[in-house]
């Protein structure tokens, strides 16, 4: 209030001069009036109460200083005397206001997505008392729950007002896929959501199992795919084959509580016929849900924790021991990622490759308002001997500092802004297609956090950038300065070429770790999968409709071979422990449940051996094709064939809801394949793998893998036509394999594509420091360079003369990169097996970029310096 | 810049001295001069030179608030008036100075 106050009267600063005046002077007559009544004349009244009061002028001045006036106006006189100088320098001032900008606007992006993940909270009612709650017991940490466990913990509690349960799902829905979010009734009244239009969910839609076909859309879905059409409320719509009435569309804003938004929420008691699978509300289901809790008021999540397990021991006392329950473990849910040390570190190289990149840029402006403050020399030392203050200067060309920051800024928010924009859809173009269209991200706003963000970090760079050069130019001696010598002076050389140095550094470091990335993400395109994967397309089917899918596909006749499996490669693999039948201990192997026709469709020859039958594959006999590698590993030199494997039923190995396990101890290896990629592309061709044999009929979570004749993308269509005419709802997704494999390039494409920006930044930061400095010591030599040509030096020794200078500079910074980028390649290959991260190669290419850059950022000025006229400088002092 | 105000008071005192004034009454500047120096019997003279000064500092603080009247003998002067900050603030101020009198007090006494 009292700045306020402060600010309110400055507005007013001429008022409230004129009152204090006419005040003064009301002072003074009262003071000669009473001197008068005293018994003096009128003049001698006049005289003795001037006297009195002494110098007005000065009193003036005192009550005016108390209000700060003159530091909020010589502010505005530096501001405009900024911009003046400014004006004179526009290259000079673009120059920096692009170099900040684009730093700042490059880490305020990466602030953005960290902001819109780990900062903004979900759009719900108090969304920091939300906690995700899951089960760890012997057999499975993370463990979900079924309905019934769910309604009694939900019941049966101390430490949470309330519980929601939820499920992801996907469902066909005009050829399109949707994801939606199979929900208990409670879950808008929790989280207080209103609807936009029609309808959210209430507590009676989700009490009767198979009751109540509606679902909610959400905001943006409504938008993207129904075009906002406010008639949607009421319609009937097939999803997955099945009608279900649209009810209403949530509020603008509100895009669920996990890391995708859903395209649509249904009720819980829907599941079984969304999806197909057992009932979600017998007992032979699994445990799918997940629950999300309210804590009351003022309880921790650690009494929570305590306060949930008893209830939680109690529910499942009469279940097998290794399914009971040992601990309750929670997790914020207020935040897509909860903030915690293992998000932190997951974004650290990301948030160091970009502050380093601001570093680099405030490194830059930093040595061009050095070698700028050195030009203005003779202006600071007329100044400093006219008497001015020195932090009075400081405060001047911190100001100037500021005055460039701001339009800085103002850029960097545009690059985030249109970076968030355009990033998004360059990720989106370079994702294969049928993964595109199912991934959603969460909302991205530009909000006070994003806006603070850019704030400070263009407060914190402007000081790093203006501090040390101003403190640097008005320190000195009076005289010396008063002339402009300062060149004897070494400090701010040696500062200059330290910040040129680290740049070099920085910007070699960049470089190498961006080739490695780069030569990594090309080696990966080129590694052989092993897989056939042109030709064959992945469908997700509903259970019930698999036999009759496949008996369709059969008459087609673009179809050549159908497989069915656990789990479709690429996507990731299972582990087990298993072991030869004499070892003592187990190694743990990638493992599948597959149809004879697996090898076929994929191509994977069967080197030794034979493959399964279909009566022993039907019959889930205890036989097992192993992998080359699993085969040398378990019997080198020896014959694999008839051999026994032991199969250690390992619970409490972390599996997932749909997990299948084999429920054997034994098997007996038939055949040896080839090794392939079953798991991710990133871990390369599996170190060990076995295969087990399925019976397509026995669980709900197989897919179907299909070879095919001709373009994969038309047969697909007419394969969907083909079954979503004869099979209604049978198809949850089909997918090119091609596409899945393609997808796992994405990751190392754009890290390659975002090291090379920054390398290239990285590149021109450097390059434009070089020459601001190497062009800065040329002026400064300028008399030693023209005394040299006057003694006879050639224009080739100061050409010379000059460049050995810069490509000094970058030596040390070479070097120094060089050994950073090995630590950061030790880092960045714990990732992945197939980066080299000793590329010499990259490192050599690296340097040379750099040395060359260095020379050709100093090739201007060594000219300049070598076409010098020795006569004129000679003179000129 | 950096001239210090006349050392005649120690920091503070002439503000307390000021709204101690003002909580008698609402006053003009030359008012509360003349009647710090009749109640002081002539100890104390403050000097337009501070007066004004410290007067704006009040103002700022929001101590004090400002109207323009007519004085007794029909002149045109600014009338300070104290605020409900301002007695707060002059609580405060007395009892700190009461301490510090105290205190300096014992000091003086123990020869």
């Amino acid at each position: 209030m009292k700045l306020w106050n402060r600010i309110r009267h400055f507005a007013l600063r001429r008022d409230v001069e004129r009152d204090l005046e006419d005040e003064m002077q009301a002072h003074r007559a009262m003071t000669e009036a009473r001197f008068q009544r005293e018994g003096m004349t009128a003049k001698e009244a006049r005289d003795a109460a001037s006297r009195k009061f002494g110098n007005m002028t000065l009193a003036l001045e005192d009550s005016r200083g108390a209000w700060n006036f003159a530091w909020i106006e010589s502010l505005g006189q530096d501001i405009r005397y900024a911009l003046r100088c400014f004006r004179n320098a526009p290259l000079f001032s673009l120059t920096v206001i692009l170099t900040i900008g684009l730093a700042l606007g490059l880490n305020t992006l990466l602030f953005t997505g960290f902001n819109a993940y780990v900062l903004a909270p979900f759009s719900v009612e108090d969304p920091y008392s939300l906690y995700s709650i899951w089960w760890n017991t012997k057999a499975t940490i993370g463990r979900g729950f079924s309905w019934e466990e769910f309604r009694q913990l939900r019941t049966n509690n101390s430490a949470c007002a309330d519980l929601l349960a939820m499920r992801r799902v996907s469902a066909r829905y005009n050829g399109d896929s949707l994801k939606g979010e199979m929900v208990s009734g409670n879950y808008f009244s929790m989280l207080n959501v209103a609807p936009e239009i029609g309808r959210t969910l209430i507590l009676s839609d989700a009490v009767t199992p198979g009751s109540n076909a509606v679902i909610v859309l959400e905001h943006e879905a409504w938008i993207s795919k129904f075009q906002a059409d406010p008639s949607v409320v009421g319609r009937t719509i097939l999803l997955q084959g099945r009608p279900f009435e649209i009810v209403g569309v949530a509020r603008r804003g509100f895009a669920g509580i996990r890391n995708q938004p859903p395209d649509f929420w249904a009720p819980m008691t829907m599941y079984a016929q969304l999806m197909n699978g057992a009932d979600l509300f017998g007992r032979e289901h699994p445990h799918p849900l997940e629950i999300v809790g309210r804590l009351k008021p003022g309880v921790t999540m650690e009494q929570a924790r305590a306060a949930l397990l008893v209830p939680s021991k109690s529910v499942t006392a009469n279940y097998a021991p290794e399914d009971r329950v040992l601990s309750v473990g929670m997790q914020s849910n207020a935040t897509t990622f909860p903030l915690s040390t293992e998000t932190i570190e997951g974004t650290l190289p990301a948030a160091i490759a970009m502050a380093l990149i601001l570093l680099l840029a405030c490194a830059n402006v930093a040595n061009m308002l050095l070698a700028r403050a050195m030009a203005r020399q003779r202006e600071i030392g007329l100044r400093l001997a006219l008497g001015a203050a020195r932090p009075r200067l400081i405060r001047q060309l911190l100001t100037e500092g500021f005055v460039l920051a701001v339009p800085a800024a103002v850029l960097g928010f545009c690059i985030t802004w249109l970076g968030s924009i355009v990033g998004l859809k360059v990720v989106f173009a370079i994702l294969p297609s049928s993964f595109a269209s199912q991934i959603r991200i969460v909302p991205i706003h530009l909000d006070w956090r994003v806006f603070l963000f850019v704030l400070l970090a263009g407060c914190v760079s402007t000081i790093a950038f203006a501090l040390v050069p101003a403190l640097q130019a008005t320190r000195g001696n009076l005289v010396q300065a008063s002339r402009g010598e300062f060149s004897e002076r070494h400090s701010s050389g040696r500062l200059r070429n330290m910040l040129v140095s680290a740049q070099v550094a920085i910007c070699v470091m960049l470089l190498i770790t961006s080739g490695i990335l780069l030569r990594g993400s090309r080696s990966i395109q080129t590694v052989n999968v092993g897989l056939d994967v042109h030709n064959v397309i992945e469908i997700d089917t509903r259970q019930d409709l698999r036999e009759k899918a496949i008996a369709l596909l059969s008459t087609d006749p673009s179809v050549e071979t159908q497989a069915v499996a656990w789990r479709t490669p690429l996507y990731g693999a299972r582990n087990i422990p298993v072991a030869p039948q004499d070892a003592a201990g187990f190694t743990y192997a990638g493992f599948n449940f597959v149809t004879p026709e697996f090898f076929d469709v994929f191509r994977i020859p069967i080197t030794l051996g034979r493959n399964f039958t279909a009566e022993e594959a039907r019959a889930e006999e205890p036989l097992v094709i192993i992998s080359e590698a699993t085969a040398r590993k378990f019997w080198p030199g020896g014959d694999a064939i008839n051999q026994t494997l032991r199969i250690k039923l390992a619970p409490g190995s972390a599996l997932s809801l749909d997990d299948k396990l084999p429920r054997l101890s034994s098997a007996r290896v038939i055949g040896v394949a080839l090794d392939v990629v079953n798991g991710a592309i990133i871990h390369g061709i599996d170190q060990s793998f076995v295969y087990f044999p399925a019976n397509r009929a026995a669980t709900f979570s197989y897919s179907l893998l299909v070879r095919i004749h001709g373009n994969p993308e038309v047969v697909r269509q007419s394969l969907d036509k083909l079954l979503t005419a004869g099979a209604p709802g049978a198809v949850i997704q089909m997918t090119p394999m091609q596409q899945v494999l393609d997808v796992q390039y994405v990751p190392f494409r754009l890290f390659a594509a975002i090291s090379e920006i920054l390398g290239a930044l990285a590149l021109a930061l450097t390059a434009i420091g070089i020459y601001g400095v190497i062009a800065y010591l040329v002026t400064q030599r300028s008399r030693e360079i023209g005394i040299r040509i006057a003694l006879g030096a050639s224009s080739g020794s100061v050409v010379r003369l000059i460049l050995s200078q810069s490509v000094r500079l970058a030596a040390i910074g070479v070097t120094v990169g060089a050994v950073i980028a090995l630590g950061v390649g030790k880092l960045i290959s714990s990732q992945s097996l197939l980066l080299r991260i000793f590329d010499l190669w990259v490192y050599l290419a690296s340097i040379a970029v750099v040395f060359a850059a260095a020379a050709l950022a100093a090739a201007i000025p060594a000219r300049v310096a070598s076409r010098l006229d020795p006569m004129s400088i000679l003179r000129h002092d | 810049m950096g001239r210090l105000p006349e050392p005649d008071f120690l920091p503070g005192t002439l503000e307390m001295l000021i709204l101690q004034t003002l909580s008698r009454g609402s006053n003009h500047g030359y008012g509360i001069a003349e009647n710090i120096q009749q109640v002081s019997k002539d100890a104390l003279k403050i000097g337009e030179g501070s007066l004004y000064p410290a007067l704006q500092r009040l103002l700022i603080g929001e101590f004090v608030e400002a109207e323009w009247g007519t004085s007794e003998n029909n002149r045109r002067a600014r009338f300070y008036r104290i605020t409900a900050a301002g007695r707060k603030q002059l609580a405060a101020e007395k009892k700190s100075f009461d301490f510090l009198i105290e205190a300096i007090g014992r000091v003086m006494e123990t020869t």
